[in-house]
């Protein structure tokens, strides 16, 4: 007798689930004896095997095995698996998924799992049609097959799981059958301890469906077809054409399956990898707690009175992309803030990442801040044409404007102060190049207007350090402070 | 500090106890993932980028059986494919939280401008119904908050917790003062007491919210998305199945003030009300603030919950307000529930934007002279 044999399957399965689902002659069951076969032998701990699966007859199979199981969506179980795995390594996570399962609707995340080498175990029980839903066609349905949905025979050709999981870099690939109980053991086994992406193929019968469309017989008929249609053991890859039975019986192309260990390799499994990245990673800075202060009152709050309006200075900075647009709003909110006024900083960006029109929105108070966009602008900055022709005219009445006067030609409007300075040609001279122009145009636009202090400006651009210098920054910045206060002279 | 919405939004997560993030790049939510890849790996947590939306909620809701609190975060297309996601996490009940940056639809739409189009769809985007939360901050300071809260209630009541802002939310920088985490309040799910034999996994035991054991801790028990019974087991009982499916829809109301948290300004002698959530919330603040000024009796009623919907509070508005008016970023989402709430006692106007510009207050202070008010001008 073998070890198998003697196997009481009755331990491992929730027997108060049963009577089961799968219909007579279903190769699905000879696949979850094979399984909890390895898995006795094994001697895997029941606590730590997750079992989880889509939709279809053989995603049904989890339900019955005595673990936690998770039976998820159709095509998305590798995706809970790979969540269940990263969160906790020591899970031994096996998906059992099926052709339509796993190669049709949930065919990329196959790939994806199998490139990540993510360390579950991949079972996909392959009967070449959906049995669950009445015997349509299958990527697997093999072509000249007849199905509930091409009653003229398949025209597409099927899919190779093996060669598409190894291609996707799955570093164990395996094909066992039905018809070869025993030897399926042994493959499951393997790619249960294999440190990876583990995936084996099973060729399994749906005579219910697929068997009667094909008139390929009942169970044992299918079963012994599998058998006769072996190609080899062991051998390389071969061009899955596989249906049993049915190619000889049109006398068409010879059937032929390769089956046992098609592929393995060895590199790092995907959690490993993650642990091992962040190993190798300097030790993270962890912010000083700060002060515990509630960030704002909890629950349906009562009716609260309505805002008194603090004033408020609403500043707009306008431009091309890559002009520093944002940036330099950033820099001015940063010294509002840092010297201990309120501010928001809003962006507006078109979808491109480099180009396009760029505006930044600023607003600085002393008190509450109730609307963050700037509707009419206090201050206006442009530099570019195209932005002072869009927003020269969404300013309020004592508005200040600030040009480059090198790329924009303002217009004079009432009841407006508008300063067309040599910003990117200041910046030029200063910094040997126009980048720096939006540091120049902030240094003018807070000596124009003093929205922040000067010493506030300086100190928030010498702590971010945009372009990663310091003091050229500041070059800049003082350079339009210059430029105004030369201008007053 | 100056920090921007996205970005208080993980640090929120992580200081709430989110210790696993799964997602895909879209504008305007990516902050949140690379600031969730920056903050995890040191706490002890994964961040991963999976290969689509779909996949990034299966991972979540994954790694939230295995025992962890678990985010994910996206704009509309992307919450779109998250949908049947969503459904499973409500059947199912396992506590996640998903993050809709909204961005204007539909379809790729404005992928950079705000708008408030996915309301409905974070209500009634997945299939059957099913109970959801969702809730809306307006400012960087109420993400960080309503993010700690959206853990706490998915603990709790084992939902799905939908958070929604718009791109303007998302992306502005305000001035907020953090709390330290360790000063939180924060929720665990509970999980079973009873040792592993004599635990059933759905079975309420008297409370609205049954007890979870983390995957692999010793209680063996089957997850599945077909209707179940106390068991898990797959069950086809029509008794069962309505004894399931009041359960899952009675949890929310049972502790009705810890989950539909709302704000009023300027309620009390208000004749005309203005109903708003969000960046829209700020423009009617702004006018309700200028009207009142100007000696209107108007007010403003912002919903921080957005499902299940503060129509109790509406309803008592109703009976007091000579008009209601609901100013949104869509084409009027928020008023049908208004109308609905409001049951004729008082007129409901709408005014919507959906042109991928954020609501103004003008807009607002149009809308309020369209409801009768005076001397607004
Ligand atoms: S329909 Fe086919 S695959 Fe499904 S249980 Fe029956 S025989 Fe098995």
């Amino acid at each position: 007798m073998t070890p198998a044999a003697e196997l009481d399957y009755r331990q491992y399965l929730r027997t108060d689930m049963m009577p089961h689902i799968l219909c007579p002659g279903c190769g699905h069951g000879i696949v979850l004896k094979a399984i909890l076969r390895a898995v006795h032998r094994l001697g895997l701990p029941r606590d730590r095997l997750v079992f989880v699966s889509g939709i279809g007859c053989s995603s049904r199979i989890v339900g019955y095995v005595d673990f936690c199981t998770l039976h998820t969506t159709h095509g998305r179980p590798l995706t809970f698996a790979t969540g269940l795995k990263l969160a906790r390594p020591e899970l031994h996570v096996v998906v059992v998924t099926g052709d339509g399962d796993g190669l049709a609707i949930g065919g990329n995340h196959l790939i994806h799992a199998a490139r990540r080498n993510i360390g579950l175990t991949c079972l996909l029980l392959n009967n070449a049609t959906y049995g669950m839903t009445g015997g349509q066609g299958a990527p697997t349905t093999p072509e000249g097959a007849r199905t509930a949905t091409a009653p003229d025979g398949e025209v597409e050709p099927a899919f190779d799981a093996c060669r598409l999981v190894a291609g996707a870099g799955g570093t164990f690939v395996a094909r066992g059958m039905t018809a070869a109980p025993v030897g399926l053991d042994d493959l499951i086994a393997r790619a249960l301890v294999h440190p990876g992406f583990a995936f084996v193929e099973i060729l399994s019968d749906c005579p219910e469906y697929f068997g009667r469309y094909n008139a390929l017989g009942h169970g044992p008929e299918m079963l012994e077809a599998q058998r006769r249609n072996v190609l080899s053991v062991d051998a390389l890859l071969a061009e899955k054409r596989f249906v049993p039975g049915l190619a000889t019986a049109r006398g068409g192309v010879q059937p032929a399956v390769a089956l046992g260990v098609l592929h393995e390799a060895r590199r790092p499994e995907f959690s490993a990898a993650l642990a091992a990245a962040r190993a190798a990673a300097p030790p993270a800075e962890r912010p000083a707690a700060p002060p515990a202060t509630p960030v704002v009152a909890p629950a349906g709050v009562p009716a609260a009175p309505a805002p008194a309006e603090a004033p408020q200075c609403r500043v707009r900075l306008a431009g091309a992309g890559g002009q520093g647009i944002v940036l330099a709003g950033l820099l001015l909110a940063e010294a509002a803030v840092a010297a201990g006024r309120n501010a928001t900083h809003a962006q507006a960006y078109g979808p491109e990442s480099r180009g396009g029109a760029s505006r930044a929105e600023v607003i600085v108070s002393d008190g509450e801040i109730d609307y963050p966009c700037v509707d009419r602008a206090d201050l206006l900055l442009a530099l570019s044409q195209e932005a002072y022709d869009r927003y020269a005219g969404e300013v309020r009445p004592g508005a200040l404007v600030l040009v480059d006067a090198d790329r924009v030609v303002p217009r004079p409007a009432e009841g407006v102060a508008c300063h067309a300075l040599p910003l990117g040609a200041t910046a030029t001279r200063v910094l040997g190049e126009a980048l720096g122009a939006n540091l120049v145009a902030l240094g003018a636009l807070v000596a124009l207007s003093d929205v922040v202090t000067r010493e506030a400006l300086e100190r928030a651009v010498a702590a971010r350090r945009p372009g990663d210098s310091a003091e050229r920054a500041l070059l800049a910045v003082r350079a339009g402070f210059e430029l105004v206060a030369a201008g007053r002279r | 500090m100056l920090l921007q919405g996205n970005e208080a939004c993980a640090r929120a997560a992580v200081d709430a106890g989110c210790r696993f993030y799964a997602g895909y790049p879209i504008t305007p939510s990516s902050e949140i993932a690379e600031r969730m890849a920056e903050l995890l790996p040191p706490r002890g947590g994964v961040a991963v980028q999976m290969e689509d939306e779909i996949a990034s909620l299966g991972a979540v809701l994954g790694a939230s059986l295995a025992g962890r609190k678990a985010m994910t975060a996206t704009s509309g297309p992307g919450f779109s494919l998250m949908q049947e996601h969503v459904g499973y996490a409500a059947s199912t009940e396992i506590p996640c939280v998903v993050v809709d940056v909204m961005r204007a639809g539909p379809s790729t739409g404005l992928p950079t401008s705000p708008a408030q189009g996915d309301v409905m769809q974070a209500r009634w985007g997945t299939h059957g119904d099913h109970p959801i939360v969702a809730l809306a901050p307006a400012s960087v300071a109420e993400v960080y908050e309503l993010t700690v809260r959206a853990f706490n209630l998915a603990e709790r009541y084992r939902t799905p917790v939908v958070l929604l802002w718009d791109e303007v939310i998302g992306h502005v920088r305000e001035r907020v003062m953090l709390p330290d985490p360790a000063s939180l309040a924060l929720v665990e799910r509970a999980r079973p007491s009873e040792a592993p034999g004599a635990w059933r996994p759905y079975a309420a035991n008297g409370q609205a919210v049954p007890a979870m054991a983390d995957f692999g801790s010793g209680h063996r028990w089957h997850v599945t998305g077909l209707a179940h019974d106390e068991r898990g087991y797959p069950t086809q009982d029509p008794a069962v199945v309505a004894r399931l499916q009041a359960r899952l829809h009675a949890k929310l109301a049972r502790d009705r003030a810890d989950v539909v948290l709302w704000e009023g300004v300027a309620l009390d002698d208000a004749e005309v009300v203005v109903v708003a959530f969000g960046v829209s919330a700020r423009a009617a603040r702004r006018a309700v603030g200028l009207a009142r000024r100007r000696g209107a009796r108007v007010g403003l009623f912002r919903p921080r919950t957005l499902w299940p919907f503060p129509d109790r509070e509406i309803a008592d508005l109703a009976g007091r307000a000579r008009a209601l008016v609901v100013a949104e970023m869509n084409m009027g989402q928020i008023v049908g529930e208004v109308e609905r709430a409001a049951a004729g006692r008082t007129p409901v106007t709408g005014r919507f934007r959906a042109d991928g510009q954020p609501l103004a207050p003008e807009d607002v202070l149009d809308a309020l002279a369209g409801a009768g008010v005076r001397g607004l001008a």
